[in-house]
């Protein structure tokens, strides 16, 4: 265990940021009881996907293992939760704890493989794995009900209002990204680094490479699960969508996009990702023809990311990585 | 039964090799994964069906004159694209020339169905092609025949430029060491294009040569993109023999499990890549497995 | 389907439509708010694109003919992308947002659940014109719900009367893709088909993936049962790929293809049809339709309009907003809970047929559904279906005792 009082001068080193995050995290609520109810529907998805793809950056910037299939853990957080209500009769309250736990428990199955892999192999397995995921959730009618899903087992967010769950799942994500903030910083966070640059030299140091990543992955998995959980919470529903390809990529869009090698790089790719396409399909027909265009002037404008961008910009935090 | 499936999945393999070799070319080279490679499959498609009618339908050689010029269209495509974006960003992470290629996937497929509509199309096949040779009991069609003979055509093609051209040299030794190729003064940029087209041009090819066997619509990228990173995968990346031979796996064994293990068909290709990839893993303890 | 889809979140543009109807004068109270909430990207786009053209038709006439209660209809019109947590979100949006009176729009059966569900929750109304799982009607119910078509089970049942009628066809097969449509579908035509010709002999079915375009082995597969013919419930792109790659087996001469023909397939296969023994399952195929003034009307100006024949999506699109004004109508106003009550009273004239009626218990419409050979004749750029054999769509409807059993047991 890490010394109590190293964790708290991380967390406090985390604060210096709060300067800057805390009048933002208050501008978002003000926002989400204000506006009307579909932008706290919106500012909860943002929220939801900011922790996925954090939780994937955790895996790809500092671990330096790319997954192609890291929504296999958001579905099976989903789904985890879901069928803790629908089968197991939990109720939905208790049932949170189920997603995330289900997901950690595939993140180690599936990580247990990937790990014996490097690079574009490694990404491939994990793709496989998640496919596996997919197909499983997709034709065992009897227990994930199949490719129509699960729909009004529960009555969506809890039955909290929409600014209500918004406002949950904001502070849950918030608390879950200083938990990786925290992951990041500690001695484990270090070897994971370690590991991620440079594996041989990290291997010479003693660390056991393998089980330091798939302690990565199965960590990243675990706050996949947080998020996929929020999600089925949100809508009341599971389908095997939430574990489909479609999902892993916007996730690596999210992560590239915000700037690969900074801690923060996840959580600004899913921000500014979400709002293209929450509001340019609102615009026009062709929506796809002009965020294919957005994104490929983005990644030409800023090969490194929004982050990178900021640093240029000098308004960077230094020591991101 | 066991026999006709057997040449079932031998065609459907080269179907997947001259998808997927193209893609394996690319990123041997240049070590972009081209997301893309599907959206220059399915141009080739729609670039077919316009030409088609135009070249002496319902002939051979209308057929074959069509999908070479789709083929090459999309080719000229292809360089556009690696000019104007990929070039700019060699520099940076890998991934962002990967997200590069989804934005062409999204701005291709909305394209596509801006022109085209969001109906499916048909592409007449030629007509000597319409049959079956029969044989006994059995029924062997032609046009996948023909299109086996092409793909042969093809690999054929590749051997050639790969051993007795300039080009193939350069592209041995950029596959193998690209910045050695880089210090012996050989204008590397202009390799990555070069390569970029040819693959471009592979894609064209194997989305016009199967246009008459399916449907056409836009949202044959995405259908075609994954078996085909597969196909690479278990021949390993950047190796065409490999994807040959991966792609006759995948196809092979697709046809039998259909006799065999029919509830797996929408996992089977995963699963040969996982044990692929898992046994690879296993077979070199402790090393990356490249 | 296919997850491969890239495409992520969002609510469409916002496409109004038929506001302006020269020189109509409507009510202070302000539009009808129809939410369209569709899967215009993704593997329904082209169906979705015809039911929204067949809605604007209908709203078009509905305010032309001065309005649902002198007010006039306004379509409001998102995409789902054929994602089903899209489709619940934008359903969500629409009905808080934009205040809509009515929901509807979608063809996969995912996203009518996951909307469905929304309806239930908000107490909006809800009808489905193109998807059609009839799990909306049983296990999934709720009292918001209702649709215009014959819904999946029904399909399967026409196709097996129509089946049994051949004396000649003895062992039949299956052949379907392999998720929850494919399989219910195959149920539903075996236990009809074996109460009505209890001499029939039945293979193995066989399942494909869903979306697979190299039907080859699955073909072979078939072939290889000898069946008199294959019952084929297949999504879109292996059907297509079935009616190009079975030739090279002889498929068409050693067996006959009874499957899922709506005008859309008919118009993409185009001259690639098999020549011989096709048949298709059909909701509304215009050329098949009694020829009343009203379905020329229609047929003409929707081709005036938009350029082409108008598909079974349209026509049932169409059909369904003029149910729903006239359940407005009758209810005299469109308040939930009366036009629900409305919806099980009201008896509607449409294209399809007259008499339309919607069943309070399970919300299914005893809609028709036709079974006819795919035929090339003159006078249409692609093949039609003939011989038609229209299905009254009561008969087809499963008991209200099996809708309640079938409720019980999913308990």
């Amino acid at each position: 265990m890490t010394d109590p009082r190293i964790l708290w001068a991380q967390v406090a080193r985390a604060a210096v940021n709060w300067k800057l995050i805390a009048p933002l995290l208050i501008a978002v609520e003000a926002l989400n009881w204000l506006a009307p109810a579909s932008t706290s529907t919106m500012l909860t998805e943002i929220a939801i996907l900011a922790l996925f793809a954090a939780s994937l950056n955790l895996l790809m910037s500092f671990g330096h293992m790319v997954s192609f299939g890291h929504a296999a853990y958001f579905g099976l957080g989903a789904y985890g939760f879901t069928l803790a209500v629908v089968r197991a009769g939990l109720p939905p309250e208790a049932a949170l704890l189920a997603g995330p736990m289900v997901a950690a428990l595939g993140g180690l199955i599936f990580g247990a493989l990937c790990v014996r892999l490097t690079e574009i192999y490694f990404a491939m397995l994990t793709l496989a794995c998640a496919q596996i995921t997919y197909t499983v959730l997709f034709q065992w009618y009897d227990f994930t009900g199949g490719d129509t899903g699960i729909t009004g087992f529960m009555t969506p967010r809890l039955g909290l209002s929409e600014a209500g769950y918004a406002s949950f799942a904001l502070w849950t994500v918030v608390l879950a990204v200083l938990a990786l903030w925290v992951i990041v910083k500690s001695p484990l966070g270090l070897m994971i680094r370690a590991v991620g640059q440079d594996r041989a030299r990290a291997e010479a140091l003693g660390l056991g490479a393998r089980k330091v990543q798939l302690t990565a992955f199965v960590i990243a998995a675990f706050f996949a699960g947080i998020a996929g959980t929020l999600y089925a919470v949100l809508h009341g529903s599971a389908f095997p969508d939430y574990a489909g390809l479609s999902l892993t990529l916007d996730g690596l869009i999210m992560v590239v996009l915000g700037g690969l090698n900074s801690f923060a790089g996840g959580i600004w790719g899913a921000v500014i990702y979400q709002l293209l396409s929450t509001f340019v399909p609102k615009v026009i027909h062709e929506w796809e023809l002009v965020l294919g265009f957005v994104l490929l002037g983005i990644c030409l404008a800023m090969p490194h990311g929004f982050v990178g961008l900021l640093k240029r910009l000098g308004l960077g935090r230094k020591g991101g990585k | 039964m066991f026999w006709i499936q057997l040449v079932n999945g031998l065609m459907e393999g080269m179907t997947l090799f001259l998808i997927a070799s193209g893609l394996t070319l690319i990123f041997g080279v240049t070590r972009i994964i081209n997301f893309a490679h599907g959206s220059l499959y399915m141009l080739g498609a729609f670039m077919t069906y316009e030409l088609v009618p135009l070249i002496a339908p319902g002939t051979l050689g209308g057929f074959f004159a069509a999908v070479l010029i789709a083929g090459l269209a999309v080719s000229v495509l292809g360089v556009v694209f690696e000019m104007l974006a990929l070039r700019r960003i060699y520099g940076a992470d890998g991934l962002m020339q990967l997200i590069v290629t989804v934005a062409l996937v999204l701005i291709l497929r909305d394209a596509v169905r801006m022109i085209w509509g969001p109906n499916s199309l048909s592409v007449p096949m030629p007509d000597p092609l319409m049959g079956a040779l029969q044989i006994g009991q059995s029924y062997f069609p032609l046009f996948p025949i023909a299109v086996f003979a092409a793909g042969l055509v093809v690999v054929g093609a590749m051997i050639w430029t790969i051993y007795f051209t300039r080009a193939g040299i350069l592209l041995r030794a950029g596959t193998d060491d690209r910045g050695m190729v880089a210090l012996c003064g050989v204008n590397e940029k202009l390799i990555f294009t070069a390569v970029f087209a040819a693959g471009a041009f592979l894609a064209g090819l194997a989305g016009g040569l199967a246009a008459p066997y399916g449907e056409v619509n836009h949202l044959l990228d995405t259908t075609v993109i994954v078996s085909a990173f597969i196909v690479c995968v278990i021949g390993g990346l950047g190796n065409l023999y490999g994807a040959l031979a991966g792609a006759l796996v995948v196809g092979i064994t697709k046809a039998i499990g259909v006799m065999y293990f029919p509830r797996l068909s929408m996992v089977l290709i995963f699963l040969i890549m996982a044990l692929v990839l898992i046994a690879r893993s296993m077979g070199r303890q402790g090393g990356s497995a490249r | 389907m296919l997850e491969t889809k890239l495409r992520r979140t969002a609510a469409l543009m916002t496409a109004t439509w038929a506001l302006a109807v020269g020189g109509q004068s409507f009510a202070q109270e302000g539009p009808v708010k129809v939410g369209f909430a569709a899967d215009l990207t993704g593997a329904c786009a082209a169906l979705a694109e015809d039911g929204l053209n067949g809605a604007k038709l209908a709203a078009a006439e509905i305010n032309a003919a001065g309005g649902i209660l002198g007010r006039p209809v306004e379509l409001i019109v998102r995409d789902t992308m054929t994602k089903p947590d899209e489709g619940a979100k934008v359903a969500r949006a629409l009905i808080t947002d934009e205040k809509i009176d009515v929901l509807t729009g979608v063809c996969s059966s995912a996203v009518m659940l996951a909307e469905s569900a929304v309806s239930g929750e908000l107490k909006v109304p809800f009808y489905a014109a193109i998807g059609s799982t009839q799990r909306a009607n049983i296990e999934l119910y709720q009292p918001y719900f209702w649709q215009v078509q014959a819904n999946a089970t029904m399909e399967a049942y026409a196709a097996a009367e129509y089946v049994a009628k051949k004396p000649e066809w003895k062992n039949i097969s299956a052949l379907g893709s392999d998720y929850e449509w494919g399989h219910t579908s195959v149920a539903a035509f075996t236990e009809r088909l074996k109460t009505l010709r209890p001499d029939i002999e039945f293979a193995e079915p066989i399942y494909a993936k869903v979306g697979e375009t190299a039907m080859a082995p699955y073909i072979t597969a078939t072939l290889a049962q000898s069946p008199d013919a294959v019952f084929a419930p297949l999504f879109g792109p292996s059907l297509g790929a079935v009616l190009k790659q079975g030739p090279g087996f002889g498929f068409f001469q050693r067996t006959n293809l009874v499957t899922l023909m709506t005008v859309d397939t008919l118009q993409s296969q185009g001259a690639a049809m098999p020549k011989d023994n096709v048949y298709g399952i059909s909701r509304a195929p215009f050329f098949a339709l009694e020829q009343t003034p009203a379905v020329t009307g229609f047929v003409d100006a929707y081709r005036t309009e938009f350029k082409e024949y108008p598909t079974d999506w349209a026509i049932s699109a169409y059909d369904g907003l003029k149910f729903y004004a006239a359940a407005a109508d009758k209810a005299g106003s469109v308040d939930p809970e009366a036009i629900m009550t409305a919806v099980g009273e009201v008896t509607y004239d449409g294209l399809r047929e007259a008499g339309l009626k919607v069943r309070a218990l399970d919300g299914q419409m005893n809609a028709p559904v036709y079974v006819g050979k795919a035929t090339k004749v003159e006078g249409y750029d692609f093949p039609i279906l003939t011989e038609v054999e229209k299905f009254e769509g009561a008969p087809l409807m499963p008991s209200e005792d099996f809708i309640l059993e079938a409720r019980k047991a999913a308990k």
